[in-house]
């Protein structure tokens, strides 16, 4: 096996292994969720909005804060027991490095929406199953889209002073055309209707900041 | 009409604040220049009592 | 400050063409129908734009240049150049809704350009931000630079997804678009001559900034070897 793919999985199983065990981060976060959406339901109904459109946004809400949290968290848990020096030290490309984080932050992320999606459809009376596809792939890439940025950023703010404030803080600017595309293609996917033109968008998202990312995290990880 | 001159002015009072700006960081500079001129001279002076 | 025959030349031709687009933009270009005079807002509006985005591309280019040769004076001009970017940014963001007011009737409107300048907005203050932040003085270069060229990447999309969103929820009906038809020659020239215009006047401060961070960069240095020497004795 080639030392990239060896090093990429073992990164992969790392985080997932450790993000199974303690399963902190994804609880909290869960939580996190639900407080919001009630939050969400009162804030609509006393100014008259129709609760019921807001779906879509608030699943994205969601999913913003707890990607946001879970981020920050992840990567803080990287730094204890000097972790991160290994990290820095092993011999892949710091590009593949980036790629297994990408893939780990990804799939607990995607693993917060399948839970959140049943409390979507019970709040919102959303019928799921009108489009599973599209609403699918709106989500895959619309969380690819946060996470690629979010994972670049939360290196650049941990060399700061105050990491934790910062990273939202820097991030969020940097993830808007992901969460609105995220937002419109899975309210058009929710409504049984084709978000193409979004997806389109979301896949050339993805790909130049992966690339992005794939290029830059090398300079990242210097000491 | 007001909200032209208005626009106008905002125009040039936000690329005034950065001028000020500048010329405040060139204020501290000129400082700095100040305080590295007095140690030298002090430098100067320990050096002549030194060889003295 | 010694000012060089290129810094004279520039400053002139920054001079003049302000001169000229002022010109244009209150006088020469005719007033537009609905709007009235209002509408010579316009001109500096956008033209204001322009440079922001010149501004941010440059960030780009500054800091990939850093990051191919760790040369610290790519990284102070593209420090300069996102500062100035902020600046213009800020005209946007402010003249727009004062222009909006009398147009539209309301102060604001998350239309796209509007949305899109807020996000660039932060995205600069983040950049520039983030410096104060590092505490580590031979990080500060590499990681600002990584940021920006991410920043950078993003903008395009940001104006990518606001437009593509305001064609599926078409905007309310409102007294006069912003491009309701640049009819008159004359109104093209004032553009293209107050865009011309903003432009030199990045170019203008931009040079100061960066001559002001490379002073500083010349005193620090200077700082040291005297404290070196002061050690001796």
């Amino acid at each position: 096996m080639s030392p990239v793919v060896s090093v990429f999985s073992a990164m992969l199983h790392k985080d997932l292994r450790r993000e199974l065990r303690s399963r902190e981060i994804f609880i909290s976060s869960f939580l996190f969720s639900i407080i919001l959406l009630t939050v969400i339901y009162f804030a609509s109904t006393s100014s008259g909005v129709k609760y019921e459109l807001m779906g879509a946004g608030a699943l994205w809400l969601c999913i913003t804060f707890s990607g946001t949290i879970g981020l920050n968290r992840t990567h803080q848990s990287e730094m204890v027991n000097n972790c991160y020096r290994g990290l820095i030290l092993s011999p892949a490309d710091g590009g593949w490095l980036y790629l297994a984080k990408v893939c780990s932050n990804w799939l607990l992320l995607s693993a917060m929406e399948v839970l959140l999606l049943p409390l979507i459809a019970l709040f919102f009376h959303v019928d799921l199953l009108q489009s599973p596809g599209w609403l699918a792939l709106s989500l895959l890439l619309g969380t690819g889209g946060f996470v690629a940025v979010g994972t670049l950023v939360v290196v650049i703010t941990a060399n700061t002073r105050m990491k934790d404030v910062l990273f939202p803080v820097v991030q969020l600017p940097l993830v808007v055309p992901a969460l609105i595309a995220g937002v419109n293609s899975t309210e058009v996917a929710l409504r049984g209707q084709s978000p193409w033109n979004w997806i389109q968008f979301l896949l050339a998202l993805n790909v130049v900041f992966l690339s992005v990312g794939f290029l830059l995290y090398e300079f990242l990880l210097e000491e | 009409m007001s909200y032209l001159v208005a626009a106008y002015s905002v125009v040039w009072v936000v690329v005034s604040i950065y001028i000020f700006t500048l010329i405040r960081r060139n204020r501290d500079l000129d400082k700095t220049v100040e305080t590295l001129e007095a140690r030298i001279a002090r430098l100067e002076s320990e050096g002549l009592d030194r060889t003295e | 400050m010694k000012l060089s025959i290129k810094d004279l030349l520039i400053f002139t031709l920054l001079t003049v063409t302000m001169e000229l687009a002022l010109i244009w933009a209150l006088q020469i270009a005719p007033p537009d129908r609905m709007q009235g005079d209002v509408q010579r807002i316009f001109y500096f509006h956008l033209g204001s734009i322009w440079p922001g985005f010149l501004a941010f591309f440059y960030v780009m280019y500054g800091s990939a240049r850093y990051l191919a040769g760790r040369d610290l004076h790519w990284d102070r001009k593209s420090l300069a150049s996102g500062e100035i970017g902020l600046v213009f940014c800020t005209i946007v963001l402010t003249t727009g809704p004062i222009w909006a007011k009398p147009t539209w009737g309301v102060w604001w409107s998350w239309d796209a350009r509007l949305t899109s300048t807020v996000v660039l907005w932060l995205i600069f203050l983040g950049y520039i931000n983030l410096r104060h932040y590092i505490d580590d003085e031979s990080k500060r270069p590499r990681i600002s630079a990584i940021l920006g060229i991410v920043g950078a990447c993003v903008v395009p999309f940001v104006y990518m997804s606001t437009r593509l969103f305001e064609t599926q929820h078409p905007k309310p009906v409102i007294m006069g678009d912003e491009d309701s038809g640049i009819k008159d020659p004359n109104m093209t020239i004032a553009l293209v001559l107050a865009m011309a215009a903003f432009t030199l006047l990045y170019i203008c401060l931009w040079r100061i900034a960066v001559t002001q961070f490379q002073a500083r960069d010349r005193l620090d240095k200077l700082k040291t070897r005297l404290s070196l020497l002061e050690d001796e004795y």
